[in-house]
């Protein structure tokens, strides 16, 4: 969540109209540096992509976590779903179905989503994430399903 | 069920196996694990149990389980509360209900997926969903 956050942030200081100030010389020297690393990072990460593609792995899956949020990246509702240990390998495609009902009284808006593959060791081994154009809203006592996907 | 053994190679005395060849017509109720590398007709019913319909097996049931690891020929409807795993070997026409889907590429299906519900035997922390469904349309990988 925080690197993208500090991804869009990029975005947004890059994108910065013309009359503004220029950011070079307004912004302190350590944000800067943090800026031009993330750009440079981000560049050798598509770079690196293209040159040698990842060669798919297995991984051994033990549950997943939903998470909800809303349009401030607060955690709305998570919840956290474990079972037995299955491989998730390569040409395999993953459907997650996971439901949220809100047992509130008032309407929970939710702007985003994650679903987190957990492995055996129980660190994420896979995250599907999916923003909302305009947040989505679950009236009381309603559900709502939320899918996650992966293919490796 | 006579005609259902006992896998007694397996570690665990619960497994039992439809072997090739066999025929199996009605209801079967199991506890832990089923193998079936023959034909069943019927129902398969187990509240949290591993069903494996491998690839010699052929089933036209009705199907209640925990967890379905599908390669072989299986037509009906499949309720699975944790998982359902399709392989490449596998023919599969069916309407299915399960929180959690598997399948590998080559494998050959046809029907719908509903959306159910996380497994009852699963460990949940958070609200308790409550019965709802959704349907979701998939086609094979």
């Amino acid at each position: 969540m925080m690197e993208n956050q500090d991804k869009r942030l990029v975005a947004y200081r890059l994108c910065l109209p013309p009359s503004e100030p220029d950011p070079a010389t307004t912004i302190p020297a350590a944000i800067r540096n943090r800026v031009t690393g993330l750009i440079n990072s981000v560049r050798q990460g598509i770079a690196g992509s293209k040159k040698t593609p990842q060669a798919p792995t297995s991984f051994k899956i033990a549950g997943y976590n939903l998470i909800l949020m809303s349009q401030d990246g607060d955690v709305v509702w998570a919840k956290e779903y474990s079972g037995d240990v299955f491989d998730f390998g390569p040409r395999y495609s993953l459907w997650v179905f996971c439901e949220f009902t809100n047992h509130t009284k008032v309407e929970k808006e939710i702007a985003e989503y994650e679903i987190e593959l957990i492995g055996e060791d129980g660190s994420v081994v896979k995250r599907f994430n999916k923003w909302f154009d305009e947040s989505v809203v679950v009236a009381p006592y309603q559900s709502k399903m939320f899918l996650g996907q992966w293919r490796l | 069920m006579k005609m259902v053994k006992s896998n007694t190679n397996d570690e665990s005395s619960d497994s039992a196996m439809i072997g090739r060849g066999v025929e199996v017509s009605g209801e079967i109720v199991f506890t832990n694990r089923l193998s079936v590398h023959g034909k069943v007709t019927g129902k398969l019913i187990s509240s949290g149990g591993l069903l494996v319909i491998e690839e010699t097996g052929k089933v036209e049931a009705e199907i209640d389980v925990g967890v379905c690891v599908i390669r072989g020929e299986f037509e009906g409807n499949l309720k699975a509360k944790a998982r359902i795993e399709i392989y490449k070997t596998s023919k599969v026409r069916s309407d299915m209900t399960t929180p959690m889907l598997l399948v590998e590429e080559g494998a050959i299906f046809n029907g719908t997926i509903v959306m159910g519900k996380a497994a009852s035997n699963y460990s949940q922390e958070g609200i308790q969903p409550e019965p709802g469904e959704e349907s979701y349309k998939a086609k094979g990988a």
